[in-house]
C-alpha cells in the first residue's frame, strides 16, 4: 500500500494507556484515558485545563445536546453527570497556570443500573444500554432541567455466545448513535448531529418515522446485530392487531461493531450508513431511487473487508479513517460505491472485497502508529483535513492529512462575483487609507508643533534661569545675550549714529524662525519732558548654536537725541508663529478650540540684556583739529536760523545759544585706582592717561577702537555735531590725601557744547562707577583723606543743593522758564568748579 | 464499637490515646452532650421545616438533611447503648429513617431499621437471641420486651417506619403479623384480616415537644392508614376481586387523608363499580372524585371510557375534550414541592402507575378525532386530527411511555384526518396530508406484489428480523397509498373537477393491482391472518375506487366505462347493493333492457348480502357519498318494464 506522508504533531503525553476515548468539544477536547481523571484539553493553549477525578475508572463518555453537560460511565456502573464550564479558562488562564482539578462525587450520579454497559445521549433524553438475564434492555430516561425521569423501556432478546470473555469490557460495549431525517429542524440546528438521506431513512427506518421526523436510535450489539429503534413515537399497532415492537433487526454484521455513522454527503445529506466492526467488515448502506422499470426503492448493502482488528475509527465526508492497533489508515467510500451502485446484481447485498472488483479499493495507509481513539475529523483554514488521535503511548496527536490534489474543496466565487469582491475590498482599502492618512497628518502637525513648543520653552527656561542666577553672581553671562555698539556711518555724504545689536546664541539649542529680536530704545527723559521711547522689532531668522545675528537701528530721531539712551533688548515669540497658515488653516479646520488658544493666547517675551548709550559711546573720534573756530562741517537747522538771526540782529527768545568759549570740565580719578581696576600695573603715566582713554572710549574688552586713540588728546564729534575734545593727564594733588600726594588722573571734556560737556561728565562718571560698583575685583583700603577737604566739599555741595531745591518751588511757569535755566545753568558751572576726585 | 468510642472521644476531648481510660467515664453520659445531640437534631429538623414551608422546588436539600441525620445517627450510636438517651437515639433514627424513606433508598432503611432495634434490645440489655436478618422475629421480641415500657411509644415511631417500608413493597403478612403483635399482645394463630386489623389499629405514640421530628408521627399514621387500604383494594383490583377491593376501598374512603388520596380512593371505588357491571354508580364515583380533586385525569379518562361503554358519544367527546385540557395545562404547569413522605413513595410504583395512568396526550387526541368523525361531529373532529398531527411533528415530543396502549400506525393516522377533513369540506387540506403520504409510501412498492397465504408460522421465531416483515409492510404501503389516491380523487369530486378526480382514481387503481393474490380461494377452516386483513380492506378499496370512478365516467358520459367499471368493483365486492343498483341503470342507459331486467330479477331474488366488513374510518362511506343510489325511480322504471316484458311474452 502506498503510504501517505501526513504532518503529526505531539499536543501532549498522558503516559501509557489501555484505553482510552477522546471528544471534540468545540477547541477544547476532553480525553478519557482509562483511569480515574479525565482530562480537558484546551487546543488554543496547548494545554490541559481542567483535570475531572471520579471515583472510578471511566469507561465511556458523551455530551449532552446543549453541549454543556458531560456524562460519564464509570466501571462500577454508575452514570455520572457534570457541567462543563464552557469559558472558564478566560478568568484563570496564564501560561504555565495550573490545571484546576475538580471532583465529581457521588452526588453527580444519574443512573446506578449494575448492568449499564452503554449510553448516548440525544436530545435531552438519556438511553441506556444494559444485559439482563439474556436480554439486551433499552432504557429512555428524560434528563431536562424538570428532573430526571424514567420513561419506557425496549427489550432485545440476546444471542448467547459461548467464548466470549465476559471481562473484556470493550468488546461487550454495544454502540449507540443517533440518527436525524434530514428534513428535521432539530438536525440542522446542530452539526454534531447524524442525519441521514430522507429515502435511506424511509428505508430502514420505516414510514412512521419518516413522517414524525423522529429521531432514530442505532445500536451496533457486540454479536454484531444492529437494532434501531425510534425515539418519540409512540407504541404502534401493526397490521395484524397486536402492538409491533419497537426495536428492529435490520442486519447482523457477525462481529462487534466498532463504530456507526454516516459519509458520503450529497445534495441531501449523507448518502451511506456507514458500520465497521470489530474484525475489519465494513457495511456500507445506501438508498437506491426507485428505478424507472417500476422497481420500488430499496437499500443497498455494501459490504468491503479490510483487514482487521479495527480498534476506532471516524468517518468525514468521503473517506473513513480507521485505526488498527499498529496502524492508521484511509479508506475512500465514494470509491467503493461508485462501482457497486453501477453493478446490477439482483441480490441487495454486495461483497466487494479487496482484490475482487475490477478497480481494487485499497485503504491508504497514514503510517501514524498505534493510535486507540479518534476524534471527529475536522477541516483546517488551510482546507486539509485534521484529526485528533491518542496513541497507546498515551500521547494526543493531531494528525493533518495531505491535500488531496484532486479534491481542492476550495469554495470557488464566480469570476464577476470574485472580481466585484475586490473592487468592494480595494475601495475599502481607499477609503480606510484616506482617514489614516489625514489622521496621520493631523497628528504629525500637532507632534511638530508640540515639539516646536517644547524647544521654545526650553529656551525660555534657559534664559530664565540663567536670569536668575545673574542676579546673584553678577558676571554670569546668560547663553543668549546681546551686544550694542554704536557707531556712525555715513550714508550719502550724511553721518548718523547707528546701533548695532548682535545677538549671540552660544547656548546649546537653536533658535528657530519666529523668534524676534527686539530693541527698545529708551531715552532717559520721562515721556513728560519730551523724551520717547521706541521699540524695534527684527525677525530672526535661524540663529544655530554659536551663531551671531546682527541687526542695526538708526539712533538719530528728527529732535534731538537726548543722551544716555536704554536699549532693552529682549526676544519674543509670538504663538501663532508656531505654524505656518496653512497649517494654521488646517488646524483649525479640525480642532477650532486649539486654533482659538494660539490667536488669544499672544506672544512670549524674554528679557535679554539692557545696555545704556552714553555720550562716549556716541563719539566720533575724528581728526585733531584746533581749538577754535571752526566751521562744524554740518550746521543744524537751529544752528543756522539762530545765525541768520544774529546777522539780522533779531533778537529771539530762545535759549541762550551755546557760547562760542568752550566749556571745560575735568574728573579726576586716583591713578592707583585705576590701574588696580584697569590692570594696568607697571606702566608710566604717559600709557596710563592713554589706557584710560581707550578704556573711556572704547570699553574694555573691543579692539576695535583701540588703534585710534594714540595720544592722551582725542578729538571727537558728538552726536550734535559739535567738537568735543578729552584729554587725560596726570595731575598730582598735594592737598587731598592725608599720606601724601595723591596722584590723579584728570579726564578733562572740552567742548562749545554745553550739553557735550555735560553728557561726557555724565558718561565719565558712570563709567567709573561701573568701574567702583565691580564687584570681583577686592577693594583695596581707601586711602586716608584729609578730612578738612572733604567738610569743605561736603559743605559746598549741601549750599548748591539748597539753591537748586529753590528752584524746585512750585511757583514756575513760562515765564520763569528762561530764568530757571539760566539759573540752573550757573549752578552747574559752580558745580564743576572744583572737578570730582574719585579715589 | 471500639472504634467508635474512641472517635467519640476523640471528638470530646481531641484525644485519641486517652480513649480506654475514657470509654469507662462514657457510661455515665454527661448531660451536656444529650443535649448538643438533641439540639443538632432539632437544627436539622427545623431546616427541613422551613424548606417545606418556603418551597424552594430548585434545592433539594433533602439529600442534604439526610447526610446530615445519617451522621448525627453514627454519633449517637458511637455510644453503648442505653435507656438514658433512648428517646435521642430512636428520635434521631427516626428523622434519619424518614429521610431515607424519602430519598428512596430501602436496602439502608432496613438496614438501619435493624440496627436500631438491635440497639434497643441492648439498651436494656437483653441478648441477642434473635439473627440479625429477621426483622419480624427481631420485631416479636422488641414488642414484647417493650410492651408496657415507658418506651413503647418510641418504639411505635419505628413500628409506622418498618409498616410504611413493608407497604411500599406490598407485603401485607408481615404488615399483618405486626399489627398482630402490636394489637392483642399475644400470638394469635388466627390469621387476622388485614383491614379489620388496620382498622383496630391503635397503639400510644408519644412526641417529646424538645426532640422535633421530620414528620409528626400521627400524621404518618394517618397517612399509613389510607395508604394501607389503598394499597390492599389496588391488590385485590389487579386480582380482579372487585368486591373486596370495594370493601376496602370503603375504609380508605372514612379515614381522614389528603385530597388527592380520596380523589383515588373515589376512583378507584368507580373503576370497582364499572368492572362489577354498574356503570352508573361508576360515573357518579368518578364525579366526587373531580369534585374533589379536578387533577385526577384518570376519572375523566375512565368517565369517557363508561361513556363510551353506553354510546354516550356526546358525553364521551366532552370527557375527553376535558382531559387533553387538563393534561395540556398539567404538562406546562411547574411541579410542586414534593412533602416528605408522599403517597407515591408508600404505594409503590406499579400500583401508583396502576393508579394514574392516562394515555399520552396523542392518544386523547386521535380518540377524540375518530369519536367526532364517527358521530358526524365534522369540523371539530377535524380540527383534532390536524391537532393531532401537529403534535407528531412538534418539537415537545413525547418519549413512548410504558403504558401499553398502542397507537395505530403513522400513515392510518394521516389517512384518517385526510377522511376528517374531506367530510369537513377542508378538501385542500386534505390533498396535502395524502400528498404527504402518497410521497413516502408509493416509492416503496415494487411493480408487483405475490402474496401466498400465510402458513401460520410461529412469530416468536422472526420476530424482529426486516424482511419478514418488509411483505406485510409493502402491502400495508399499497394499502396506504391507494387509500391516498382514493382520498385525493373524493376531494377532487368535491370540487367538481371530475378530470382530476378520474385520473386519481385511476392512479389508486394502479396502485391496488399491482397486489396479486396466488390463491384467491379461501380456506374457511383457515386462520385469518393479519395478510388476510389487509387483503380485504385491498379489496373493498378496490370495490369502492372502482365504484367512484364508474361515476366519473358516467358524469362524464362514457357509459362503456362505468359499465366495466361497476362490473369490476361488483368481482372485488360482491353483494354490493349499490353496485347492482348502478350496473342495471348502466346496462339499462346502454339499452341492453333485457340484460338489466335480468339483472334486476337476480337482485330482487338473492337473499345474499355482503358480509359487513368492519373498514377502517378511512375507508368508511359517508352520507354524500356520489356511488349511493336513488332506488326509486330505478324501481318504477324496473317495474314497469317487467311488467310490460311479462306482459309482451
Amino acid at each position: 500500500m502506498e503510504g501517505l506522508r501526513c504532518l503529526v504533531e505531539c499536543w501532549a503525553d498522558f503516559g501509557d494507556l489501555l484505553s482510552a476515548k477522546a471528544i471534540c468539544h468545540g477547541p477544547d477536547v476532553i480525553i478519557s484515558t482509562g483511569t480515574e481523571h479525565m482530562f480537558v484539553f484546551s487546543g488554543q493553549e496547548r494545554r490541559v485545563k481542567t483535570v475531572l477525578q471520579f471515583e472510578c475508572p471511566v469507561t465511556s463518555l458523551a455530551l449532552g445536546g446543549d453541549q454543556c453537560s458531560l456524562y460519564v460511565l464509570c466501571e462500577n456502573n454508575h452514570l455520572y453527570c457534570t457541567t462543563l464550564s464552557q469559558d472558564s479558562s478566560s478568568f484563570s488562564a496564564e501560561e504555565g497556570d495550573d490545571p484546576t482539578l475538580s471532583m465529581v462525587s457521588k452526588d453527580s450520579v444519574l443512573v446506578e443500573d449494575g448492568n449499564m454497559l452503554s449510553f448516548t445521549v440525544a436530545e435531552d433524553i438519556l438511553i441506556t444500554v444494559s444485559l439482563k438475564e439474556s436480554f439486551w434492555s433499552f432504557q429512555l430516561c428524560s434528563t431536562s432541567s424538570t428532573g430526571f425521569q424514567k420513561h419506557a423501556g425496549f427489550q432485545v432478546p440476546a444471542v448467547t455466545q459461548n467464548d466470549v470473555d465476559l471481562q473484556d469490557r470493550m468488546s461487550l460495549a454495544p454502540t449507540l448513535t443517533c440518527f436525524y431525517p434530514n428534513s428535521s429542524l432539530k438536525g440542522h440546528a446542530c452539526k454534531h448531529h447524524h442525519s441521514l438521506d430522507p429515502l435511506l431513512f424511509r428505508l430502514l427506518f420505516g414510514v412512521d418515522a419518516s413522517l414524525t421526523n423522529s429521531p432514530i436510535i442505532v445500536c451496533g450489539l457486540p454479536d454484531g446485530r444492529l437494532a434501531f429503534f425510534p425515539l418519540f413515537l409512540p407504541a404502534l399497532t401493526s397490521s395484524r392487531g397486536q402492538q409491533k415492537p419497537p426495536t428492529k433487526i435490520f442486519y447482523s454484521l457477525e462481529q462487534p461493531v466498532v463504530f456507526i455513522g454516516t459519509s458520503v454527503v450529497g445534495d441531501q445529506g449523507p448518502q451511506c450508513l456507514v458500520v465497521i466492526g470489530q474484525k475489519g467488515r465494513i457495511l456500507l448502506i445506501k438508498a437506491n431511487q426507485r428505478s424507472s422499470d417500476g422497481k420500488a426503492a430499496d437499500c443497498r448493502f455494501i459490504e468491503h473487508v479490510v483487514q482487521g482488528p479495527v480498534v476506532c475509527a471516524c468517518v468525514d465526508r468521503e473517506h473513513l479513517y480507521y485505526s488498527t492497533a499498529t496502524n492508521l489508515f484511509c479508506l475512500s467510500l465514494s470509491k467503493i460505491l461508485i462501482p457497486s451502485s453501477s453493478s446490477s446484481s439482483s441480490s441487495p447485498v454486495t461483497a466487494v472485497s479487496e482484490g475482487d472488483s475490477t478497480i481494487p479499493v485499497r485503504a491508504v495507509c497514514l503510517n501514524v502508529c498505534r493510535v486507540i481513539a479518534l476524534t471527529e475529523p475536522s477541516i483546517s483554514p488551510a482546507g486539509s483535513v485534521q484529526l485528533l488521535a491518542v496513541s497507546l503511548s498515551g500521547r494526543l496527536l493531531q494528525v493533518t492529512l495531505p491535500q488531496d490534489s484532486d479534491n481542492a474543496k476550495v469554495s470557488r466565487l464566480a469570476s464577476s462575483q470574485a472580481g466585484q469582491k475586490i473592487k468592494d475590498l480595494l475601495a475599502g482599502i481607499g477609503n480606510v487609507w484616506e482617514r489614516a492618512s489625514v489622521e496621520k497628518q493631523q497628528l504629525e502637525l500637532k507632534n511638530n508643533t508640540l515639539k516646536r513648543l517644547n524647544h521654545i520653552l526650553n529656551i525660555c527656561h534657559l534664559l530664565l534661569n540663567s536670569q536668575k542666577n545673574a542676579q546673584e553672581v553678577c558676571d554670569l553671562r546668560s547663553p543668549i545675550h546681546c551686544r550694542v555698539a554704536a557707531k556712525w556711518s555715513t550714508l550719502l555724504q550724511k553721518d548718523s549714529l547707528i546701533v548695532t545689536c548682535i545677538l549671540e546664541n552660544q547656548s546649546s539649542c537653536v533658535l528657530d524662525q519666529g523668534w524676534t529680536l527686539c530693541l527698545q530704545v529708551q531715552s532717559s527723559l520721562s515721556v513728560s519732558a519730551g523724551g520717547s521711547s521706541r521699540t524695534y522689532s527684527f525677525a530672526l531668522t535661524k540663529l544655530d548654536c554659536g551663531q551671531k545675528a546682527e541687526v542695526t537701528l538708526p539712533l538719530e530721531t528728527d529732535a534731538a537725541l537726548f543722551l544716555p539712551v536704554q536699549i532693552h533688548c529682549s526676544l519674543g515669540y509670538t504663538l501663532q508663529s508656531l505654524l505656518n497658515p496653512e497649517e494654521f488653516r488646517q488646524l483649525s479646520i479640525n480642532d477650532t478650540s486649539l486654533s482659538q488658544l494660539l490667536i488669544h493666547t499672544g506672544s512670549i517675551c524674554l528679557v535679554l540684556n539692557t545696555f545704556t548709550l552714553d555720550w562716549l559711546d556716541a563719539l566720533q573720534i575724528g581728526e585733531p583739529t584746533p581749538n577754535g573756530d571752526h566751521i562744524p562741517k554740518q550746521i543744524s537747522a537751529w544752528e543756522a536760523t539762530n545765525m541768520l538771526l544774529s546777522s539780522r540782529q533779531i533778537h529771539t527768545e530762545e535759549p541762550a545759544m551755546p557760547k562760542t568759549t568752550p566749556h571745560t570740565v575735568a574728573v579726576h580719578i586716583s591713578s592707583e585706582f585705576l590701574r588696580k581696576r584697569l590692570s594696568l600695573p607697571e606702566c608710566s603715566s604717559g600709557l596710563l592717561c592713554i589706557s584710560v582713554l581707550r578704556w573711556l572710549l572704547c570699553g574694555t574688552s573691543n579692539a576695535e577702537g583701540q588703534e585710534d586713540v594714540q595720544s592722551p588728546v582725542v578729538c571727537a564729534r558728538g552726536p550734535d555735531r559739535q567738537e568735543v575734545r578729552l584729554l587725560t593727564k596726570e595731575v598730582i594733588l598735594s592737598d587731598f590725601g592725608s599720606d601724601g600726594p595723591l596722584s590723579v588722573v584728570e579726564v578733562q571734556v572740552e567742548s562749545v557744547s554745553m550739553s557735550a560737556v555735560c553728557g561726557l561728565h555724565h558718561a565719565v562718571l558712570r563709567r567709573v562707577q561701573v568701574l567702583l560698583n565691580d564687584a570681583s575685583v577686592k577693594p583695596e583700603k581707601p586711602a586716608e583723606l584729609r578730612r578738612q577737604r572733604l567738610c569743605d566739599a561736603v559743605r559746598h555741595m549741601e549750599c548748591l543743593y539748597k539753591d537748586l531745591q529753590d528752584f524746585r518751588d512750585p511757583a514756575a511757569g513760562v515765564m520763569k522758564t528762561r530764568r530757571t535755566s539760566e539759573s540752573l545753568f550757573h549752578l552747574y558751572l559752580q558745580l564743576r568748579e572744583k572737578p570730582l576726585v574719585i579715589v | 464499637m471500639i472504634h467508635l468510642g474512641r472517635l467519640i472521644a476523640y471528638e470530646i476531648f481531641q484525644d485519641p490515646w486517652h480513649a480506654p481510660e475514657l470509654e469507662k467515664s462514657l457510661t455515665d453520659m454527661p448531660s451536656n452532650l444529650v443535649d448538643r445531640w438533641a439540639e443538632e437534631n432539632n437544627n436539622i429538623v427545623k431546616k427541613w421545616k422551613e424548606y417545606e414551608t418556603h418551597q424552594q422546588p430548585l434545592q433539594d436539600i433533602r439529600k442534604q438533611c439526610y447526610t446530615e441525620c445519617l451522621k448525627l445517627q453514627q454519633k449517637v450510636q458511637g455510644v453503648p447503648a442505653q435507656t438514658g438517651h433512648l428517646k435521642l437515639e430512636i428520635a434521631v433514627t427516626y428523622n434519619s429513617l424518614l429521610f431515607s424513606l424519602s430519598c428512596g433508598t430501602p436496602n439502608e432503611t432496613k438496614d438501619y431499621i435493624t440496627n436500631i432495634l438491635i440497639r434497643a434490645l441492648e439498651a436494656v440489655h437483653k441478648p441477642r437471641q434473635v439473627p440479625d436478618y429477621d426483622l419480624v422475629l427481631l420485631w416479636h421480641a422488641v414488642l414484647k420486651i417493650f410492651s408496657g415500657t415507658v418506651h413503647e411509644p418510641w418504639i411505635h415511631k419505628l413500628l409506622l417506619i418498618q409498616w410504611a417500608v413493608w407497604l411500599s413493597e406490598q407485603r401485607y403478612e408481615e404488615i399483618l403479623h405486626l399489627f398482630l403483635e402490636v394489637n392483642h399482645k399475644k400470638q394469635s394463630t388466627q390469621s387476622g384480616d388485614l383491614l379489620s386489623e388496620t382498622r383496630s389499629l391503635t397503639f400510644p405514640i408519644e412526641e417529646d415537644v424538645s426532640l422535633l421530628v421530620a414528620l409528626a408521627t400521627e400524621d404518618l399514621k394517618e397517612l399509613l392508614h389510607v395508604c394501607t387500604f389503598i394499597s390492599y383494594g389496588v391488590e385485590k383490583m389487579k386480582d380482579e376481586k372487585y368486591m373486596e377491593a370495594l370493601e376496602a376501598l370503603q375504609e380508605a374512603s372514612t379515614q381522614p387523608s389528603p385530597r388527592a388520596l380520596l380523589a383515588h380512593v373515589h376512583m378507584l371505588t368507580g373503576f370497582c363499580y364499572a368492572k362489577l357491571e354498574q356503570p352508573q354508580c361508576a360515573l357518579q364515583c368518578y364525579r366526587k372524585t373531580l369534585e374533589v380533586d379536578f387533577n385526577c385525569h384518570r376519572a375523566l379518562y375512565l368517565s369517557s371510557l363508561i361513556y363510551r361503554q353506553l354510546g354516550n358519544t356526546n358525553a364521551e367527546i366532552e370527557a375527553l375534550n376535558l382531559l387533553h385540557s387538563a393534561v395540556m395545562l398539567h404538562a406546562e404547569s411547574d411541579p410542586s414541592t414534593v412533602p416528605l413522605i408522599s403517597s407515591d413513595m408508600l404505594l409503590g410504583s406499579k400500583q401508583i402507575s396502576f393508579i394514574c395512568q392516562i394515555p399520552s396526550p396523542l392518544h386523547i387526541l386521535h380518540t377524540l378525532g375518530h369519536r367526532c368523525v364517527l358521530s358526524d361531529r365534522t369540523s371539530e373532529g377535524a380540527e383534532y386530527y390536524l391537532d393531532l398531527l401537529a403534535s407528531l411533528q412538534s418539537d415537545s415530543n413525547q418519549i413512548p411511555a410504558d403504558d401499553g396502549l398502542s397507537f395505530p400506525r403513522i400513515p392510518v393516522v394521516y389517512l384518517e384526518a385526510a377522511f376528517a377533513l374531506l367530510k369537513a369540506k377542508r378538501v385542500w387540506d386534505a390533498l396535502a396530508v395524502c400528498e404527504e403520504v402518497i410521497t413516502k409510501t408509493v416509492d416503496l412498492i415494487p411493480e408487483r406484489l405475490l402474496i401466498t397465504p400465510s402458513v401460520t408460522v410461529s412469530r416468536e421465531l422472526v420476530p424482529l428480523t426486516l424482511e419478514a416483515d418488509a411483505l406485510d409492510e409493502k402491502m400495508e404501503c399499497v394499502l396506504w397509498s391507494g387509500a391516498a389516491y382514493f382520498l385525493q380523487g373524493q376531494a377532487h369530486l368535491q370540487l367538481k373537477d371530475t378530470k382530476e378526480a378520474l385520473t386519481n382514481f385511476t392512479r389508486a387503481i394502479n396502485q391496488l393491482v399491482k397486489v396479486s393474490m396466488k390463491q384467491k380461494v379461501k380456506d374457511p377452516g383457515s386462520d385469518e391472518g393479519a395478510v388476510d386483513h389487509t387483503v380485504m380492506f385491498l379489496e373493498a378499496l378496490k370495490g369502492k375506487v372502482l365504484a367512484f370512478r364508474a361515476v366519473c365516467f358516467v358524469e362524464r358520459g362514457q357509459l362503456k366505462e362505468a359499465l366495466r367499471d361497476f362490473q369490476l368493483s361488483l368481482q372485488a365486492t360482491p353483494g354490493c347493493r349499490n353496485t347492482e343498483m348502478w350496473l342495471v341503470e348502466m346496462l339499462w342507459r346502454l339499452d341492453r333492457k333485457q340484460e338489466a331486467a335480468a339483472m334486476w330479477t337476480q337482485i330482487l331474488n338473492s337473499t345474499q348480502s355482503s358480509a359487513p366488513v368492519d373498514l377502517p374510518l378511512y375507508l368508511q362511506t359517508w352520507q354524500e357519498d356520489p356511488t349511493s343510489f336513488d332506488l326509486s325511480s330505478l324501481q318504477k322504471k324496473m317495474d314497469e318494464f317487467v311488467q310490460n316484458s311479462f306482459v309482451t311474452t
